[in-house]
């Protein structure tokens, strides 16, 4: 039926994969362009170790080679990943063109390579290998895209802040779409080879990570199958250009410019958005109560949670914190104010791990602040928080976000999605369970698949605030949630604040509404230019004088705010 | 040696050309244009058509050229970048519609000029060969790098004095506020993109006089030197562009010298490489980018 | 249940991977079409139904520049041979916009599809090597124009090639270059990133070895560089008799016009991608000097080659190159392969290509061995006054 259409066919199939190594770094938001140099890596030294004769009489022996490249791919992804993934944006981008190009010009002047001459392999892939290995990788992504991990590369890519102090482990998810996108270009790079049955290093040059960039940017990252919609486009309209009788040299050039700016500029998520525009409403589950139930409870009433000695953080000259000693003990509803500059977001932000500490220490629940690092230990450890400008993931459903939330307390779902097991598909209920629960508590249920820029102001704050509940947090942090505000909203804050108490939750309130503070706080910091100025019982403090003194007379100054 | 070491400016006074409005666009506007090498090459077919067909002599091909490039800068800006302004991925997007962009000029060109490299008329600009203190060196060349230089201070200039300037690096340092100032930003952007782009051309016009001829390639063979230039200087910086493109052409006629030229082709990319890991800022990072 | 349904398409599913692995060995298709066998011999030959023929070539991006002549000397040689009567050619062109899927797939389209008794092309040796061996194991008797890398002909029984290989050129025109100007040292730059130019320089370093040449400076460039300073003044601090080089026409002009420009006044020794109108017309007054060797020329005095040039100058409005005079020739191979037998089938014209002897075309007489190989004289000629003259040893 397709005979002379082989080539045709298995090109939409390479295209594809080659797409996929994209399709797995952006989604995980890192602009990673080494794959060139990644499937280079994988031909060439496949070519070494794949057998000449059909393994068992009839199997290809390719399948030799899938693995080894895929091997190599990912070996040559960590060993790249490891110096270049501090970069970000541009500069990651760039750097690993740079890798690709370095790649080539090695592979040009290397001996064993045969150089510019190539190498000449039998021609062992097929199209129905091609297509398997499509197959493959699509029932991967598939299973990848609601699975924990898959949510964590969706956290990550809209927000790296915002993902870390969700318990997401930022540096190992981004390494890890990393290598994957380095192991998915080395099999790209086995198949190419032993598909045409020849490799030179202009093969693998910059043109070809155009080509796999724009093929995943064309079909859409948001979706698993996007890579085959986007090759099997941008194959076919050369294919419909000279059905049509337009054979200049200079119209499929054009006409594939155009369509890719029309693409770009009128569906911001691809071809596959068009397929899933059409999306389902998410249905809320029956309220699963045995769910929450079986969380840990929170913990006794009066144990120390965070314990800070003589806490300090300078920016270079500037002492944005400096001796800060303080203790919040489980049970604690704590309000920290302070004119604007005081230093209030620098002190959270170093109590969740953003950022460390220039002098002093301390522990929060029983992990050191220090240079060691990682926003996620503090909110596997049972930190939670939000932020004072919101950091939603714009990208993600309401409900993703708060799914995303309940990180530090699911466990990893991928590999047992992949074989079907009972038991992921009952942790992915369980997911769905706390994540509803706190959605249905912030009053935000009838909201659910709505993303955070279709909400309103007051209901952005509300979901951050069951994104932070979602991970059964044993402390919340709570960054000016009222800013913003109207008073019925602020007052239905203060009763959901003191409901959180009365469940366990201890709380970290900073907050610029004193009224709302006085009611809610059972104690109360002032700070002024980065000290702790007052501390204790909420209305005794809030009658100090220098309390007083510094929100009425020399606190604003318009000092920067430390975010 | 001494050649080589000419030799080396000569190239690199070619990749800080390029490299310069590359950078501009970048730290104004923290676009990555894509499109930059295309209308580099538009900027020399457009030289050689208006040397060929409109006899016009190279003072005056040059500001057309210019005029040329600022023209496809602002239908750039237009179609490529402004239409994704505010949305979530928006440099991303403009990144891969400037692919786009420079994939669309490039087909105009090819439409238009054909397969084969076009050439300058012989003897449209006369070449001769100077020793200057044993280097040789040519006529091409000396205007190529007097061109560049001029350039360069022209544009530091107007980024640092002029009103223009004073808009842009408004712009640059916080687009909202600039606009709350009463700064035209959109007017900016385009200027920017004008700039930016009037630059490429000329860049690209001066390497095609260099070569004596201009293929559609011509802009691709210098895009990822130009990466390499505007990393290494600090992306966003002017100062460091130029001095980043002539450091890399050092280092390539040196690396011919020293070692292979089979490694010529290595050099700016492990240099990059390299800069990159120990200093992601850039050799030139002090210099902000906010500064340009 | 559920779980036990799933595991079963999971079994199905990895039932249908192991079968994808698999290697089909299928042979040769052996066709043969009585309708394609026709009456008479030679010039008498009378085939009723007309012959297909698929022409390969790089028609659009970095190749067209060989590309588009090889096409019109395909077309003029066709047209010529249908305008004597008796066999009737229909010629397929497929782009493989210098691509190598693309000419994979052409190929596929041709043979499959098209279903051609003969291929013409590929435009470059390196999409050769891959679509070659898909000729080769469909049994398509293959004919390069321009495919002039080692190895080409080894592919198999059913590839041939009308293109004079790089080391018969060069080890013509560096013997002869060495004999009329003397040569005893030069300075090698090539183009390490191309298959063919890197090829050649491989032919070049054992030709000049053979000749007793000394090699004073080797240096290389990539494809697409535009400046050559660096390597060129290596070459000007070593005194060298003549500089060879292996380079694409992209990099040629620029490179030759760089040596003038820095005063390297040495004469200059090309390959065959010297060959070329358009090279000499890009270099002006450059290319004074120039030596390359070739498969044809225009000041050949060779049967018919003064009416081929002085037609296709009239129906193309340029002069040809030597892209176009060996498609041409091509054309007329498979033309004498078929009515040796009378016979247009795949079979039949492989076979007969490779009896051809001494056929005299405007490349001089030409021969094709059972091997694929050409066996043809090598003109080398030198530019002056902006024409080729040949050479006279």
């Amino acid at each position: 039926m397709l005979a002379g259409y082989d080539t045709l066919i298995t090109t939409i199939a390479l295209g594809a994969i080659l797409a996929y190594s994209f399709h797995v770094v952006l989604m995980a938001g890192q602009l990673s362009l080494g794959q060139a140099g990644f499937a280079a890596l994988g031909a060439y030294v496949s070519t070494l170790i794949v057998p000449t004769e059909p393994l068992f009489g009839s199997l290809s022996p390719v399948l030799v080679g899938i693995p080894v490249g895929a091997a190599v791919g990912a070996l040559a992804a960590f060993g790249l990943g490891l110096p270049v993934l501090r970069l970000r944006g541009v500069f990651l981008a760039i750097a690993t063109i740079a890798f690709g190009e370095m790649v080539r010009v090695v592979i040009t002047n290397a001996e064993w390579t045969n150089g510019a001459l190539g190498i000449r392999v039998e021609k062992w892939v097929t199209v129905d290998l091609a297509w398997a290995v499509v197959a493959v990788l699509a029932y991967l992504f598939w299973r990848l895209g609601p699975s924990r991990t898959g949510r964590a590369f969706a956290a990550v890519r809209e927000d790296e802040l915002a993902a870390g102090s969700m318990g997401v482990n930022v540096v190992r998810t981004r390494m890890t779409s990393f290598v994957a996108s380095g192991a998915i270009a080395g099999v790209y790079g086995v198949l190419f080879a032993y598909f045409f049955g020849r490799i030179i290093p202009a093969a693998f040059d910059f043109g070809l990570m155009l080509d796999g960039l724009v093929t995943a940017v064309v079909g859409g990252y948001l979706v698993y199958f996007g890579p085959i919609l986007g090759s099997g486009f941008l194959t076919a309209v050369p294919e419909i250009q000279e059905s049509l009788g337009l054979e200049a040299g200079w119209i499929h050039p054009l006409v594939t410019g155009l369509l890719l700016l029309a693409v770009i500029v009128f569906l911001p998520g691809g071809l596959s958005s068009l397929v899933t525009r059409a999306r389902r409403r998410p249905r809320p589950p029956e309220p699963d109560l045995d769910a929450l139930a079986a969380l840990p409870p929170p913990p006794e009433t009066g144990t120390a949670l965070v314990r800070l000695r003589d806490l300090g953080k300078d920016y270079g000259a500037v002492r944005a914190v400096h001796g800060v000693d303080l203790e919040i003990a489980s049970g604690d509803i704590l309000g920290v104010i302070g004119p604007n500059g005081a230093g209030k977001t620098t002190l959270i932000n170093m109590i969740s791990g953003l950022e460390p500490p220039t002098t002093g220490g301390g522990d929060v629940l029983g992990v050191a602040l220090g240079p060691a690092g990682g926003a996620h230990r503090f909110a596997q450890a049972g930190l939670s928080r939000t932020f004072q400008h919101s950091k939603l993931f714009d990208r993600l459903s309401a409900l993703d976000n708060v799914l995303v939330g309940a990180h530090p307390v699911t466990r990893p779902t991928f590999l047992r999605r992949l074989l079907w097991l009972p038991s992921a598909r009952r942790d992915e209920r369980r997911a769905h369970a706390l994540a509803w629960a706190q959605l249905r508590r912030v009053g935000l249920d009838d909201r659910a698949g709505l993303r955070p820029g279709a909400l309103s102001y007051g209901d952005q704050r509300r979901l951050e605030i069951a994104r932070a509940l979602a991970a059964h947090p044993a402390l919340l942090i709570l960054d000016e949630p009222a800013a913003g505000m109207n008073h019925v909203e602020a007052a239905d804050l203060a009763e959901l604040i003191r409901s959180l108490a009365d469940d366990g939750i201890t709380v970290l309130l900073i907050e610029h509404n004193v009224r709302m503070v006085l009611e809610t706080c059972t104690r109360l910091v002032v700070m002024n230019f980065g000290e702790v100025i007052a501390a204790g019982e909420p209305r005794e403090v809030a009658a100090d004088p220098k309390v007083v003194d510094a929100y009425l007379g020399t606190g604003e100054t318009g000092e920067n705010e430390y975010v | 040696m001494v050649q080589q070491l000419a030799n080396g400016v000569f190239a690199g006074s070619i990749y800080a050309l390029f490299a310069i409005g590359f950078t501009l666009v970048f730290g104004i506007l923290r676009h990555l244009n894509l499109a930059h090498a295309a209308i580099f090459t538009a900027g020399a077919f457009a030289g050689i058509e208006l040397a060929v067909r409109f006899d016009l002599p190279v003072w005056a091909m040059f500001p057309a050229v210019a005029a040329i490039g600022a023209v496809l800068g602002v239908v750039l800006e237009r179609t490529a970048f402004r239409p994704l302004s505010g949305r979530d991925d928006e440099h991303f997007a403009g990144l891969i519609s400037s692919i786009a962009f420079g994939g669309v000029l490039i087909a105009v060109l090819h439409a238009r000029y054909g397969t084969e490299p076009k050439s300058f008329p012989q003897e449209y600009f006369p070449n001769r060969l100077y020793e200057i203190a044993g280097v040789r060196v040519t006529l091409t060349q000396i205007v190529t790098l007097a061109l560049a230089l001029a350039l360069m201070l022209g544009l530091a200039w107007l980024v640092s004095s002029s009103p223009m300037g004073r808009a842009m690096r408004a712009v640059a340092e916080n687009p909202g506020a600039a606009r709350v100032l009463g700064v035209n930003v959109g007017l900016v952007t385009a200027g920017t993109y004008a700039l930016s782009s009037g630059l490429g051309a000329v860049a690209g016009a001066l390497l095609a006089l260099n070569l004596g001829q201009a293929g559609r390639g011509l802009g691709a063979s210098i895009e990822l030197i130009g990466f390499a230039v505007i990393i290494l200087g600090g992306l966003g910086s002017l100062w460091g562009a130029m001095a980043a493109g002539l450091v890399l052409g050092l280092a390539e006629a040196l690396t011919v010298h020293w070692l292979d030229s089979t490694w010529k082709g290595m050099v700016a990319f492990a240099v990059l490489f390299a800069v990159l890991v120990l200093r992601p800022r850039g050799l030139f990072g002090h210099v902000k980018v906010r500064e340009v | 249940m559920r779980f036990y349904r799933t595991s079963g398409a999971l079994a199905a599913a990895a039932a249908l991977l192991a079968s994808a692995a698999c290697v089909s060995e299928e042979g040769a298709a052996e066709q043969s079409d009585d309708t394609l066998v026709g009456s008479g011999t030679g010039a008498d030959c009378t085939i009723e139904e007309t012959v297909p023929i698929g022409a390969v070539l790089s028609l659009t991006e970095a190749a067209a520049f060989a590309g588009e002549y090889q096409r019109e000397g395909i077309e003029m040689a066709f047209e010529e041979i249908n305008a004597a009567g008796g066999v009737e050619y229909e010629v397929t062109y497929e782009d493989d916009k210098t691509s190598l899927e693309d000419s994979v797939a052409a190929f596929e389209k041709v043979i499959d599809r098209d279903e051609v008794s003969a291929i013409i092309g590929p435009t470059l040796s390196n999409m050769a090597f891959t679509t070659y061996t898909d000729s080769q194991s469909a049994g398509v008797p293959t004919v390069g124009i321009s495919t002039t890398a080692e190895g080409i002909p080894e592919i198999g029984d059913y590839i041939f090639r009308a293109s004079l290989p790089e080391e018969v050129a060069l080890a013509a025109s560096i013997p002869a270059a060495k004999e009329t100007l003397g040569i005893e040292n030069v300075a090698v730059l090539y183009d390490s990133a191309d298959e063919f130019t890197d090829s050649a320089f491989n032919t070049m370093t054992d030709v000049l070895a053979d000749e007793g040449v000394e090699v004073v400076v080797e240096e290389s460039f990539e494809t697409g560089d535009t400046d050559f300073s660096a390597q060129l003044s290596k070459v000007q601090q070593n005194e060298v008799d003549a500089l060879i080089l292996s380079a694409l026409p992209g990099e040629t002009v620029p490179l030759v016009k760089q040596a003038r420009d820095l005063g390297i006044e040495s004469p200059i020794v090309g390959g065959n991608a010297f060959n070329s109108p358009v090279l000499v017309g890009a270099l002006e007054d450059a290319s004074e000097g120039l030596i390359v060797g070739g498969a044809w020329s225009a000041a050949a005095d060779t049967t018919g080659n003064a009416d081929f040039i002085a037609d296709y100058t009239e129906q193309y409005d340029r002069a040809p190159d030597q892209f176009a005079a060996q498609a041409y020739t091509a054309a007329y191979l498979i033309d004498e392969a078929v009515r040796a037998d009378c016979d247009a089938n795949r079979e039949a014209i492989k076979d007969n290509l490779g009896q051809i002897l001494e056929f005299d075309s405007i490349l001089g007489p030409i021969s094709l061995a059972e091997d694929g190989e050409v066996t043809q004289e090598p003109f080398v000629q030198i530019i002056r006054s902006g024409e080729f003259t040949l050479l006279e040893g």
